[in-house]
């Protein structure tokens, strides 16, 4: 009995992995080669990928989650970086401030932050279209064009996320090694030059990191593009993830939706594999 | 950054007029916490209730899981051990929402739809959680228990007095991320959760905002649907918030050493 003790103890743990990780997977591989609804399910091979490589609307999803990528990794690393920059030699207690205040709006649900944005764009009412009008410029629809509504996405996205960045940043920043910064001082480095010419390389990998992950990040937009456009106008800004629910979830061609997200998948775990590669080396 | 925050405070607590006024009016000029009072009065009671029920029935299981787990790889030896450890890992490499689909399929097998079960199910799995058990414990001085032993303790005080207290920072991690999972998850809830009074605070709010586009009148005052918004978005915060919060220090600590590593 006591050689037992171990396994039963996991026993829990592998079923949980096993329901929500492993089978999933395989799941996911073996639902996209069927062209399946809720009762039936029909071998179709690979048919289901030449359609969806073949529907617009997931190549315009594509773009998209690049897009919303690019969102990561502007709120992500950019203003996560300026932030760090300009911050890291601040006295502690600012610093500590400051990393709570850069933190709050991350751990905010995607869906909540999204109200703020709704109503910051609401065509009349909102703080967007008044700005506008402070330049004497023509209010904007902005949730009505596929190219304004990406833009709401891209602020509110970039806005929303440099708090785990900015913390990882200056957690890196502050164990740069003292006599580094101060020899530079000595030598008659200005503040920028400081700046930018060695607190950036030093901290260089967890920037690249960062940057990995935001991309990875970028893939799984789905509540942002729920809250705040819903995929449209007529679906031109779902992301991938909302593709693969709408296929999935919404209309039920889970053979569809499956193949979507082996797409998905594959691109995630190549990033996670790049991602690997370098905290290795 | 915080912009964004602090528009959503002030248009929790403005009024009407005021919501929509321009220029827009950046500090209200006559508050209110009407919509703070409504929204109490009308469906959060229930809300708060369901949130709590999936949040803390899937959190308590998830400490149960990972804890049973971290023992195991911590106090024995056995084989298999390297295998299943990956095994119960590999969930990290994967972004959960990806895998809705399948889950979501699983789950209505086992007839769990619309049910709190099925709602806090997948939020069980925690392999950050197992993670840190495994490595938390191992890292506990095995004399502390053996001592235990020697003064004559069985295994359920042992429990108790030496092993729960010591892993307090573990078991606290694992509520923050399961918890901090179970309240700030949308997508899952919303496809499991069908039946309208079993709704989970995120849910009730998204899903009725859709009809308070026009005002309300309730008797102490009218009430906007996009205050109400914004006093429903601060309120769910709040106990997000918390969370986070309560996470912060350890979070950082913990992902620079995962970062290290």
């Amino acid at each position: 009995m006591k050689k037992l003790a171990p396994y039963v103890l996991l026993a829990p743990a592998v079923v949980s992995s096993l329901m929500m990780a492993v089978l999933p997977v395989v799941n996911v591989g073996r639902l996209s080669l069927f062209q399946s609804d809720y009762l039936t399910e029909k071998w179709v091979g690979l048919r289901n990928y030449k359609v969806i490589f073949s529907d617009q609307a997931f190549l315009s999803s594509l773009v998209n989650s690049m897009v919303y990528a690019g969102a990561f990794a502007m709120g992500g690393v950019v203003i996560a970086l300026v932030l760090t920059l300009y911050s890291y030699d601040l006295p502690k207690r600012w610093k500590n401030g400051l990393r709570m205040a850069a933190y709050l709006p991350t751990i905010a649900a995607g869906i909540i932050i999204s109200q703020v944005w709704l109503w910051v764009f609401h065509p009349s009412g909102g703080l967007a279209n008044w700005l506008l009008s402070l330049f004497h410029l023509a209010p904007v629809r902005w949730f009505s064009a596929r190219g304004t509504a990406l833009a709401v996405v891209f602020i509110a996205i970039s806005l929303s996320i440099p708090g785990t960045g900015y913390i990882l940043f200056m957690g890196a920043a502050s164990s740069i090694s003292v006599e580094v910064l101060d020899a530079a001082r000595v030598d008659g480095a200005s503040r920028n030059q400081v700046r930018w010419w060695i607190v950036t390389p030093s901290i260089m990998w967890i920037v690249l990191l960062q940057c990995l992950f935001s991309l990875l990040g970028g893939l799984q937009v789905w509540e942002f593009v729920y809250a705040l456009t819903n995929g449209g106008p007529a679906r031109s800004t779902e992301s991938m993830m909302y593709y693969v629910y709408a296929a999935g979830l919404l209309r039920g061609q889970y053979g569809i939706a499956s193949a979507g997200s082996v797409v998905l998948l594959s691109i995630g775990l190549l990033g996670a594999a790049l991602i690997k590669r370098i905290k290795g080396a | 950054m915080l912009a964004p925050l602090y528009w959503m405070v002030v248009g929790s607590i403005k009024d009407t007029p005021g919501l929509f006024a321009v220029p827009p009016q950046l500090i209200p000029l006559h508050p209110t916490l009407n919509s703070y009072k409504l929204l109490m009065q009308r469906a959060i009671p229930i809300w708060i209730v369901n949130t709590a029920i999936v949040a803390v029935s899937g959190t308590v299981m998830s400490v149960v899981i990972c804890m049973a787990a971290g023992w195991a790889f911590a106090f024995y030896r056995f084989p298999g051990q390297k295998i299943i450890y990956l095994l119960l890992l590999v969930g990290m490499m994967i972004p959960r929402q990806m895998l809705i689909i399948p889950v979501f399929i699983e789950i209505r097998k086992l007839g769990l739809v619309d049910t709190y079960l099925g709602a806090a199910l997948p939020l069980v799995y925690n392999p950050l959680g197992i993670m840190f058990a495994a490595n938390w414990l191992k890292s506990l001085s095995k004399s502390h228990i053996d001592d235990a032993r020697l003064l004559g303790a069985r295994w359920w005080n042992l429990m108790h007095h030496v092993l729960l207290p010591m892993s307090a920072p573990v078991i606290g991690v694992i509520i923050l991320t399961t918890g901090g999972a179970a309240l700030s998850d949308f997508m899952w809830q919303s496809l499991v959760l069908q039946t309208e009074w079993k709704w989970t605070f995120q849910l009730g709010m998204m899903n009725r905002m859709q009809i308070v586009d026009l005002g309300f009148d309730v008797g102490w005052g009218r009430v906007h649907g996009q205050s109400l918004r914004m006093a429903g978005a601060i309120l769910l915060l709040f106990p997000v918030t918390i969370v986070g919060l309560l996470s912060q220090r350890k979070f950082v600590d913990n992902v620079m050493k995962g970062v290290s590593e």
